[in-house]
C-alpha cells in the first residue's frame, strides 16, 4: 500500500464527508469551498482514477437525471484500503502535530 | 427550467467525446453537462462556454501527450516487427528492396532526363514575354511549309506596326572559317541586331558588359570557344580573321560569353552585328517578301496581352504583302522562348533541339521498370503472408482495428521503399556516367529541396502503392479461422496470378523490342550499301568557286603518287545524312507536263573509282573524250527503271532540254545516305553544262557548282599516320584552310547514332525488368514450395517422383509466363512495326523472333525457379511431415 499526496488524501476525506453524494461535481465543488481555489475537472477526476487504480476507492453508478444530459453518474465511496490509508495518513500527521503549539509558531 | 436552453454546443460534445477518456466517456461527459448547467444558471451560458473551452484546451494538452505516448509505443512496436519480419525473411527482403530499389534508380534518372529537358530556357529573365516568330506558309505545289525563318523586311515592318514589342533581334547563322594566327577552323557565326542582349540574358564573363555588339568591328565569342582560340590568355581586344568564300575581315574581340550550352536551345559561339551580314547582300534582294535570310526574336513590353498579339500577327500577312502569289498564304506565329526546345519541326540544325518523345520513352521505361518491381512487391508479400497469420490473428485477438494492421503493413512497405530509395539512388549515382554517355547528357545529382521532396513522395507513393494490396490481403484474415488452423491465407487469389501475367507481358515486350532493335541494328551495319564505304576519307575543301578545282588538282598531285593513297577523286556533295545526303534535287518536267525529280552532283572521272561503285551498262567518264564535260551524263539503275528506259545509253532523256547530252553509263544503285530512306534516281555530270537551266522547274538544296569535296580511298597502313599525312600536305596546299576529314564509315555509323543509343535504353530496361520480374518469380516459388512443403512430404511418402513432382510446382508458374507471352506478342509487335516504319530499308518482323525472346524468358524464368523447387522435390518428406 503506497503512501498518498496530500491532494489525494484531502479527496479521499471530502469523499469520506461526503457520504453517498461523493461524485465528481460535488466532490469538486466541495474542494474549491474548502481551500478557495478554482480546480479544473480534469485536475480533479485524474487524482480520482489514479486512487480508484490503487484500489484506495470503489465506484458505483447512480441514475442517469435530466440535468447530466441523461448520463448516469459515477460515485466514488472509499474502500477499506481508503479508510487505512486515511488512519495511516492521521496517525503521520499527529505525530508530526503533536510537539508543536499553534500558539508558538511563528518565525 | 428548459434544459434545453442549457445545452452544450455540439461542437463542444463532439470535442468531448474525442478527448474524455474511453472508459469514463458517459460519466465524465455528464459531470460536464452538470457543471455546465450550474454555471448558466448562475450566471449566463456565454460564461459556461468560455469555462468549458478552456477546459477542454486544458484536456487536450494532456490528451495529446497522451495519445502521442500511446502512439509512439505502438510505432515502436510496428517498426520492431517490421524490422523483424525483414530480418527473418532475408531471401525475399532483399529481393523486395533490390527490385524496388532498382525500379527507383531508373525512375529517378528518367526524372533527371525530364527534369533537365523541361528546364531549357528559362535562364532568360522574364522568358514569358521571349518569343521567336515563325512562319506557316502555303503554297499549293509544295503544300504546307513550316519555316524558323522570317522575310528580312518584316522585321522592319514589325516595330511599326505592333507598339508592343520592346525589343527585336535577327539571327542569322552562317558557316564561316575563323582564323587566329593559323589556327583555323569552320565555325557557326551568328549574326544579329544590337538589342540582343536586351533580349537573351547570357551572362557576360568579360569584356564590355554592357552593350557587347557594340559596331560592326567587334565579334563576341563564348567561352566554349574562347579556350579553344586562347587559351590562357585574355580574350578581349585579340583578332579573329572571319572568312567566308571571298569575303576576309578582322574583327575585335570585345566580350566572351557564357552561351549556357546545358539549358539554352539556342547555341551561340560567335556574334557579329547583323550590318555586317547585309552588307555583303544585294540591297535590291532584301526589299520586298522575298529575303528569307534571318529568324527574329522579340521582346514584349511587360503585360501586353500575348493572345492578342498573336491574332494580330497572323493576320498582318494582307496587310504589308501584296506581292503573295494567289493560292499562297503565309502566316506568322509566335512562339515562347520556352517551348522552342521541343519544337522538332522547325528544328535548325545548329539549335540544341530535343524530341519530347524521348522524355516520354524514358518516363514510360522508368514506369514499366518501377511497376514491375511494385508487383513484384505485391505477390512476395502476399505469398509471405502464411507465414504472419498467426501474427495478424493475435493483433486481432488483441483487439487490434482492421484499420490498424492496414496501418502496420502499409508502414511496413513504406519502411522498404526508403531502405530502396537509399540503395536505388546509389545505384542511379553508379549508373549515371553510363547514362549520361547514353544520353550525350552531363546529368549530375543535385539534393535541392525540389528534388528531395519529390523523390520521398515518389517513393512514400510507391510503398503506399506496393503495400496496399497485401496490407488489405493481410488484414483480412479472419482470427479464428487463422488461429485454428496451422496454415492459413493459402488461397491464391485471381489477382495474385493477374499481377504475375502483367509483369511478365511488360518484361517480354521489352524482350522482344531489345532483340528486334537488334536484328534491325545489325540488319543496318550489314546491309550491302552498293559500294565499299570502307577506308575512304572525305575532305571538306572550304574553296572558292573560282580556284576549287586548281586546289584539287595541285591536293591530287601532292598525295597520289604515296604508295598508300589509293585514288583521289572530287564531288560537288558530301555523302551526309540528309533526306538524300547533301545532294542537290532537280525537278524537270517532261513531254507529258509530268514532274520528274532526279538527285544531282558533280564529280570527276575518279569518283566511282575511289568509291567503289560499278559501272553496270556503258562506261565511266573519261579523259579520253573531250566532250564529256559537256554532254555526258551518268545515271543510277533507280533513274533507269523511273525513267522508264530500256537501253538508256547513248540515248538522251528527253526532259532534260535541248543540247546534244547522253548518257554514257549507268551505275547499280547505291545507298547516298541513311537507310531510313529509299534509294533515289542519281545523275552525275562532270560541270553543270549538261544540265540546261532553263528547262530546269525547281532546285532543292545548293546548286553544285564546283568540287566542294575531295574523297580519297586509302590503302594499308596506320591510319593515323596517313592522316598525317594528308594534313601536311593540305597545309602546303592551302595553308589558309581548316582541314576537315572523316572517315565515310563513321559518317554512316551517325547516321543510326540515336538508333545506337536508343537500343541500349531499351537494353538496359529490359535486362532490369527481366532480372527483376526474375527475382520475383524466385521469390514466387520460393513462397509457393515452402507452403506446399507437406502435400510434398505425403506425395513423396506415396511414391511420387522427383520429376513428377518439379512439374507439378512448375506446371502453374509456367503456365503463368506462358499466357503472358501470349497476351505480350500483339503489343511486341505494335511497337516493333511503328518504328520499323522508320526505316525504307528493315527486317521482317518474324514469328520465329517473337517465338524466341518468349522461349529464352520461359527458359530464365525455369531456371530461376529450378534451384528452389529442386530444393523442395528432393527434401526428405520425414523433415516435411513430422508434426512439430
Amino acid at each position: 500500500m503506497r503512501a498518498i499526496t496530500k491532494q489525494e488524501e484531502q479527496i479521499l476525506l471530502i469523499i469520506h464527508s461526503l457520504k453517498d453524494r461523493a461524485y465528481l461535481v460535488t466532490i469538486r465543488d466541495k474542494l474549491m469551498e474548502i481551500t478557495g481555489r478554482e480546480f479544473d475537472v480534469g485536475t480533479v477526476y485524474k487524482p480520482l482514477k489514479r486512487l480508484n487504480k490503487d484500489g484506495f476507492l470503489d465506484t458505483y453508478l447512480g441514475e442517469p437525471t435530466s440535468v447530466r444530459g441523461g448520463k448516469a453518474i459515477k460515485y466514488y465511496k472509499l474502500s477499506r484500503n481508503g479508510i487505512e490509508v486515511l488512519k495511516e495518513a492521521k496517525k503521520v500527521q499527529d505525530k508530526l502535530w503533536e510537539s508543536v503549539v499553534l500558539k508558538e509558531l511563528k518565525f | 427550467m428548459c434544459l434545453n436552453r442549457y445545452k452544450i454546443p455540439s461542437f463542444i460534445s463532439k470535442c468531448l467525446d474525442k478527448i474524455l477518456p474511453v472508459s469514463d466517456n458517459s460519466y465524465l461527459k455528464g459531470d460536464y453537462e452538470e457543471i455546465y448547467r450550474s454555471i448558466c444558471r448562475e450566471k449566463n451560458s456565454y460564461k459556461a462556454n468560455i469555462w468549458i473551452t478552456g477546459q477542454i484546451i486544458k484536456s487536450s494538452i494532456s490528451y495529446l501527450a497522451d495519445s502521442l505516448k500511446w502512439d509512439t509505443l505502438m510505432y515502436k512496436n510496428y517498426l520492431k516487427t517490421a524490422i523483424r519480419s525483414i530480418s527473418r525473411n532475408k531471401t525475399t527482403s532483399f529481393i523486395n528492396i533490390f527490385g524496388l530499389s532498382i525500379g527507383i534508380a531508373f525512375s529517378l534518372l528518367a526524372f533527371l532526363f525530364v527534369d533537365h529537358e523541361y528546364s531549357f530556357d528559362k535562364f532568360h529573365s522574364d522568358p514569358d514575354s521571349i518569343f521567336r516568330v515563325w512562319t506557316d506558309s502555303y503554297n499549293p505545289r509544295m503544300g504546307t511549309m513550316k519555316a524558323n525563318a522570317v522575310p528580312y523586311q518584316l522585321t522592319l515592318d514589325f516595330r511599326d506596326l505592333f507598339p508592343e514589342v520592346e525589343f527585336i533581334t535577327n539571327v542569322a547563322n552562317q558557316e564561316m572559317i575563323i582564323n587566329k594566327d593559323g589556327l583555323i577552323f569552320r565555325e557557326m557565326v551568328s549574326f544579329v541586331d544590337s538589342e540582343f542582349f536586351k533580349i537573351f540574358s547570357f551572362p557576360i564573363l568579360q569584356g564590355n558588359t554592357a552593350n557587347p555588339v557594340i559596331n560592326r568591328n567587334s565579334v563576341v565569342i563564348s567561352s566554349e570557344v574562347a579556350g579553344k582560340y586562347f587559351e590562357n590568355e585574355d580574350p578581349v581586344g585579340k583578332i579573329l580573321k572571319v572568312t567566308i568564300q571571298d569575303y576576309s575581315k578582322e574583327y575585335i574581340v570585345s566580350a566572351v560569353i557564357d552561351n549556357c550550352k546545358e539549358i539554352s536551345t539556342l547555341h551561340f559561339n560567335f556574334l557579329i552585328s547583323f550590318e555586317e551580314f547585309k552588307s555583303r547582300l544585294n540591297p535590291q534582294f532584301l526589299r520586298g517578301y522575298g529575303a528569307w535570310i534571318s529568324s527574329m526574336y522579340i521582346k514584349l513590353i511587360p503585360g501586353t496581352n500575348v493572345e492578342e498579339l498573336r491574332e494580330k500577327i497572323h493576320h498582318i500577312d494582307d496587310q504589308i504583302d501584296q506581292n503573295l502569289r494567289p493560292g499562297r498564304t503565309r502566316r506568322y506565329n509566335l512562339m515562347n522562348i520556352k517551348e522552342i526546345h521541343i519544337e522538332t519541326e522547325l528544328d535548325l540544325k545548329t539549335d540544341n533541339v530535343s524530341n519530347p518523345l524521348y522524355s516520354y520513352i524514358f518516363l514510360g521505361l522508368g514506369g514499366i521498370v518501377l511497376t514491375i518491381a511494385c508487383i513484384n512487391f505485391m505477390i512476395l508479400s502476399t505469398g509471405l503472408s502464411a507465414k504472419r497469420v498467426k501474427e495478424v490473428g493475435v493483433r486481432k485477438v488483441m483487439g487490434a482495428y482492421r484499420s490498424s494492421l492496414i496501418r502496420q503493413f502499409l508502414g511496413e512497405a513504406i519502411i522498404m521503399s526508403l531502405i530502396a530509395l537509399i540503395s536505388g539512388i546509389i545505384i542511379s549515382i553508379l549508373f549515371l556516367p553510363v547514362f549520361n554517355d547514353l544520353t550525350g547528357k552531363n546529368l549530375e545529382f543535385v539534393l535541392s529541396l525540389k528534388f528531395l521532396i519529390i523523390m520521398l513522395a515518389g517513393t512514400l507513393i510507391v510503398g503506399f502503392i506496393a503495400g496496399s494490396y497485401p496490407a488489405i490481403y493481410q488484414s483480412n484474415f479472419k482470427p479464428v479461422i487463422v488461429l485454428k488452423r496451422s496454415s492459413g491465407g493459402s488461397k491464391k487469389s485471381i489477382f495474385i496470378r493477374f499481377l504475375v501475367i502483367i509483369q511478365f507481358s511488360l518484361s517480354i515486350v521489352l524482350i522482344i523490342v531489345m532483340v528486334v532493335f537488334r536484328q534491325q541494328l545489325i540488319f543496318l551495319q550489314e546491309k550491302n550499301l552498293g559500294f565499299n564505304h570502307e577506308k575512304v576519307i572525305e575532305i571538306n575543301m572550304n574553296t572558292n568557286p573560282a580556284n576549287a578545282d586548281q586546289i584539287l588538282e595541285r591536293y591530287r598531285n601532292e598525295i597520289v603518287n604515296d604508295r598508300r593513297i589509293i585514288s583521289v577523286s572530287g564531288s560537288s556533295s558530301s555523302y551526309g545524312s540528309g533526306i538524300r545526303g547533301n545532294l542537290t534535287q532537280l525537278g524537270f518536267e517532261q513531254s507529258d507536263g509530268e514532274r520528274i525529280f532526279i538527285n544531282y552532283s558533280i564529280i570527276d572521272q575518279e569518283y566511282f573509282n575511289t568509291m567503289g561503285i560499278e559501272v553496270i551498262e556503258g562506261r565511266n567518264f573519261s579523259k579520253e573524250f573531250g566532250t564529256d564535260p559537256e554532254i555526258a551524263l551518268i545515271i543510277n539503275e533507280k533513274a533507269v527503271e523511273v525513267n522508264g528506259l530500256n537501253y538508256p545509253i547513248g540515248k538522251k532523256p528527253e526532259w532534260i532540254g535541248p543540247g546534244s547530252q547522253k548518257i554514257i553509263g549507268v551505275i547499280n544503285d547505291f545507298h547516298y545516305g541513311s537507310l531510313h530512306n529509299e534509294i533515289e534516281p542519281l545523275l552525275f555530270c562532270l560541270t553543270n553544262k549538261p544540265v540546261d537551266t532553263d528547262v530546269l522547274k525547281s532546285v532543292v538544296g545548293g546548286w553544285p557548282h564546283y568540287y566542294k569535296y575531295a574523297l580519297i580511298r586509302i590503302g594499308e597502313g596506320d591510319p593515323r599516320l596517313i592522316i598525317n599525312f594528308l594534313r601536311e600536305a593540305w597545309k602546303k596546299v592551302s595553308p589558309n584552310l581548316p582541314f576537315e576529314m572523316n572517315f565515310l564509315d563513321q559518317t554512316i555509323q551517325s547516321f543510326y547514332e540515336s538508333e545506337q543509343k536508343w537500343g541500349e535504353v531499351v537494353n538496359y530496361a529490359s535486362i532490369f525488368a527481366i532480372f527483376v520480374a526474375c527475382l520475383g518469380m524466385f521469390g514466387l516459388s520460393l513462397a509457393s514450395s515452402q507452403k506446399r512443403i507437406k502435400e510434398i512430404g505425403i506425395r513423396k511418402v506415396f511414391g511420387a517422383s522427383t520429376t513428377r513432382i518439379v512439374l507439378l510446382i512448375s506446371i502453374e508458374l509456367i503456365m503463368l509466363v506462358v499466357l503472358s507471352t501470349i497476351l505480350a506478342f500483339p503489343a511486341a509487335f505494335y511497337v516493333c512495326s511503328e518504328w520499323l516504319q522508320n526505316f525504307a530499308y528493315r527486317i521482317d518482323l518474324t514469328v520465329f523472333s517473337f517465338i524466341l525472346s518468349s522461349l529464352g524468358v520461359l527458359f530464365i524464368a525455369a531456371i530461376t525457379i529450378s534451384f528452389q523447387i529442386l530444393k523442395a522435390a528432393n527434401s526428405d518428406p520425414v523433415d516435411a511431415i513430422r508434426y512439430e
